[in-house]
């Protein structure tokens, strides 16, 4: 599991929602906006869930299981839509319902896991992890893609702060 | 007497029902307050049960979170995959 990353201020605009600005430039925020919302646009595509369910021989309640997580899923790329749709977002503001909140942040770890998974394959796991490479070596495209990761990463960390 | 057979069966029965372990791998991608706000809202766990998990989760590669029959195993299995958390069950022989 990679290490926290810090948050910026929380001011609640009233008591449904939860609103923050992330600590990060607005200028990267408006960079990798678009590159998260192509991400979530492929991962909505060709994300299934990979979990197993009992590795033994009952295949239709493997399928009902997966079938069943599918279905879920899509109720919680919804609310990170709306959250993503928000044309405030790509300067840095996150504005969710807190009844949404936990929808979106099981959306942004489903959409993290399809960046790790198809966009950052220069990467090891160790380096994601801990932070230590020198970012500037990896691919041009990989280096924008890390970026939204991290970027993704501070507004689970923001929605986490306000939920606990 | 058919009283008897039938509650002796049936503790039988649940003498020898497997017992099942939720186990939760540990993956790069999720972050290590969101794997603690989930074994809290899931599990039930308090602060410190949750943090110990999770650091055997990171430090370990995996960490039983839950045992115990099969269905209630089920259930914590399915919701901590829709948490995306990568979770097995293990049937304990």
């Amino acid at each position: 599991m990679p290490i926290s990353y810090s948050i910026g201020a929380y001011k609640p605009s009233w008591s449904e929602m939860i609103e923050f600005k992330l600590k990060i430039d607005s200028r990267i925020t408006r960079a990798v906006a678009p590159l998260i919302a192509k991400s979530f646009s492929d991962c909505g595509k060709i994300s299934t869930p990979s979990f197993p369910y009992i590795e033994e021989e009952d295949e239709d309640l493997s399928i009902l299981w997966k079938e069943s997580l599918k279905d879920d899923m899509v109720n919680d790329r919804q609310c990170l839509a709306r959250l993503l749709n928000n044309p405030r977002f790509a300067h840095g503001y996150v504005e969710v319902d807190i009844e949404s909140a936990d929808l979106v942040l099981r959306a942004i770890t489903e959409l993290r896991l399809h960046i790790r998974q198809s966009c950052l394959e220069h990467f090891s796991d160790t380096e994601l992890e801990t932070g230590e490479f020198a970012l500037s070596k990896k691919p041009k495209d990989e280096q924008s893609y890390y970026l939204a990761y991290l970027v993704l990463a501070e507004v689970q960390e923001g929605l986490i702060s306000q939920l606990v | 007497m058919i009283e008897t057979i039938t509650q002796e069966k049936t503790e039988n029965e649940i003498a020898l029902a497997p017992t099942w372990r939720v186990v939760v791998l540990n993956d790069p991608v999720n972050l290590m307050n969101y794997v603690v706000m989930v074994f809290k809202k899931v599990l039930g766990f308090d602060e410190t049960k949750a943090v110990r998990h999770m650091r055997e989760v990171h430090e370990r590669g995996r960490s039983v979170v839950w045992s115990g029959n099969r269905e209630r195993a089920e259930t914590y299995a399915y919701q901590l995959q829709h948490w995306r958390l990568q979770t097995i069950l293990e049937r304990d022989d």
